[in-house]
């Protein structure tokens, strides 16, 4: 069994993965395939996704008790929603939901691996934008959720229902029962040994005042998070050290969103966790398009579209590029953006913003370009007034 | 499973923009297409064609006895060609100008086979045509054949091409043919113009 390669790691998370791998080692065959598993986890854990999903296949070529098969499943489904790998996520929930679906319900543990699978379906739909599946999906849930008690399980539940509120809301302040679930979220896993679960949920509620533009509350939470996963979870740290960033964005703090947007696109490339880095780079293209460093902004906004994942956001490198575009006077590639800002699907914008958006994406598509021109500096000064640009 | 849909249009950048808008959160296929001459190739594994207008003509004459629904681009519905490509077998209008929602509405409605909107421009047409006092009678008949006329009456009852055909026995291209007579010995450019045409002689 060879050491995957750690030096990246914190001589604490080395020292953790060394006596891991040495338990594994250090038991019989049949032992160490079970001490296998552990091992696995606290790779995942520590950021070392690839490797972990390695170890979790391994487990399940080895094996014919369906369960375990079903939970490494899960495991990997978990590990490529880490790192906001929506399909990859699909592919190993849907093979761990096939093999569940072959234990009787009544099982105890069948049941529970179900229902944490569904969790994770929930949230593959939800980041593919697959809004009509996430529905069935969180309809199957209510259904499930009085007959559990677990509260590690309970909080996963309300957590994907809280999804569904977000998708159907399209994170733009959101109604009082998404917070009533938040709520109830920060309490159950409050109550947890393992701290992930509350630093993870406390990340959540940043996101959610973030939408809720309650920027003061946002941060607080995040900064609670972060506190709370004490440099681990890197998927978790992430979402709360780039929300940090475009709540200063919001509120068109430049020196803070430019020290949060580096800080997040270190951590990204360094744990990979690619996702992150195209949304640092909107980040940091709205600081040159600030500074007016028209080159720099360009190449950091066309950065984060080649790359962008978080597709119901990507009004955070369209606006900065539209500002780009305007300055050179392309108007027609500018058009097309704010055609593609309007997708139902992506994130809700200001009404006033959205009616200026319309107006360029009329004027783009007929081809009008005195009108494409001067809505395009409107829907500018707009998206600066209201905190989106 | 999961549905195939072509966008033909010059405009790359709206053509891209589209495919986009309609693959988002979904698992349609979209595919954009500069040359209508392309789908000959996948004919049989097309559910839906967005073209612009003026491309219409080029589909029809390259996928012969197609079945596939076609969504007209269009940011003016009264275009001539617009009309023009709805008789001759379009199912519907989209105008993108209003923004990525509609686009999405129509193409569903399409693939669901839900829309009723066919047509319905050169129904009004039609209804515009018959307010008293703006059909002046002719009672010439240019020499216009048996068949030609049921043609030109069918297509004043705003039924298009392919329903024409079925309603007459023929086949779709026959049906062009005739239309093509028609408008020649009209002295005509477009369906709207031959419909017009039509009324005045109390076809």
């Amino acid at each position: 069994m060879e050491l995957p390669d750690i030096k990246h790691l914190s001589p604490e998370d080395q020292e953790l993965i060394i006596q891991s791998q040495q338990k594994v080692l250090s038991e019989g065959d049949e032992k160490g395939f079970i001490a296998i598993e552990p091992f696995a986890d606290l790779l995942d854990k520590v950021g070392m996704h690839h490797e972990s999903r390695q170890y979790f296949r391994k487990i399940i070529s080895s094996t014919d008790d369906i369960l375990t098969q079903a939970r490494c499943w899960r495991k990997i489904a978990f590990s490529f929603l880490s790192q906001r790998d929506y399909i990859g996520t699909a592919e190993a929930a849907e093979c761990a939901a096939a093999l569940v679906s072959q234990l009787p319900m009544i099982d105890k543990e069948g049941k529970e691996e179900y229902v944490q699978i569904l969790h994770y379906m929930a949230q593959s739909c939800y980041f593919q934008l697959k809004f009509e599946k996430l529905e069935a999906i969180v309809k199957e849930i209510k259904t499930v959720l009085p007959d559990i008690t677990d509260i590690e399980l309970r909080s996963n539940l309300l957590h994907a229902i809280s999804l569904s509120i977000y998708a159907k809301y399209r994170w733009y302040q959101f109604p009082e029962e998404a917070f009533t679930h938040l709520e109830l979220q920060l309490q159950l896993t409050s109550q947890l040994k393992d701290k992930y679960h509350h630093a993870y949920t406390q990340c959540l509620g940043g996101f959610f005042y973030l939408f809720n533009e309650e920027f003061i509350l946002a941060r607080e939470h995040f900064s609670k998070g972060i506190e709370l996963l004490d440099g681990k979870n890197f998927h978790a740290l992430l979402m709360a050290y780039n929300y940090t960033a475009v709540s200063y964005r919001m509120q068109n703090n430049i020196p803070m969103t430019e020290q949060w947007a580096l800080l997040t696109l270190e951590k990204a490339k360094q744990t990979f966790n690619f996702a992150y880095v195209p949304y640092s780079y909107a980040n940091l293209a709205w600081v040159n398009a600030k500074r007016k460093n028209w080159i720099y902004a360009e190449d950091y906004a066309r950065k984060a579209a080649n790359d962008w994942s978080a597709i119901a956001l990507s009004y955070s490198y369209a606006f900065p590029l539209m500002n780009c575009l305007l300055q050179k006077k392309e108007f027609n590639e500018a058009g097309q953006l704010a055609f593609k800002v309007l997708h139902p699907r992506s994130k809700r914008l200001p009404g006033s913003l959205t009616e200026k958006l319309r107006t360029v994406a009329k004027a783009w598509v007929s081809d009008n370009k005195i009108e494409l021109g001067n809505s395009l500096e409107d829907v500018i000064d707009e998206a600066k007034l209201t905190g989106y640009f | 499973m999961s549905n195939t849909i072509y966008i033909l249009h010059r405009n790359t950048l709206l053509a891209e923009a589209l495919a986009w808008t309609l693959q988002l959160g979904t698992d349609l296929k979209t595919y954009c297409l500069q040359d209508p001459q392309q789908l000959k190739t996948v004919a049989g594994q097309v559910d839906l064609v967005l073209t612009e207008p003026e491309l219409f003509e080029r589909i029809s004459e390259n996928s012969i006895g197609f079945s596939f629904p076609v969504l007209l681009i269009a940011t003016n519905p009264e275009f001539d060609k617009v009309i023009e490509a709805l008789y001759a077998g379009a199912d519907d209008i989209v105008d993108p100008g209003n923004g990525p929602e509609e686009v999405i509405e129509k193409t569903n409605q399409l693939l669901h086979h839900k829309t009723d909107g066919k047509n319905l421009l050169i129904k009004k047409l039609i209804q515009q045509i018959k307010t008293p006092g703006k059909v002046e009678r002719d009672e010439t008949d240019y020499g216009l054949t048996v068949k030609e006329k049921e043609i030109l009456h069918l297509m004043k009852e705003a039924q298009h091409l392919k329903e024409i055909a079925q309603f007459t026995n023929s086949s779709y291209e026959t049906v062009r043919t005739h239309v093509k007579h028609i408008y020649k010995k009209l002295g005509v450019m477009s369906a709207s113009e031959a419909v017009i045409k039509a009324m005045k002689m109390d076809l």
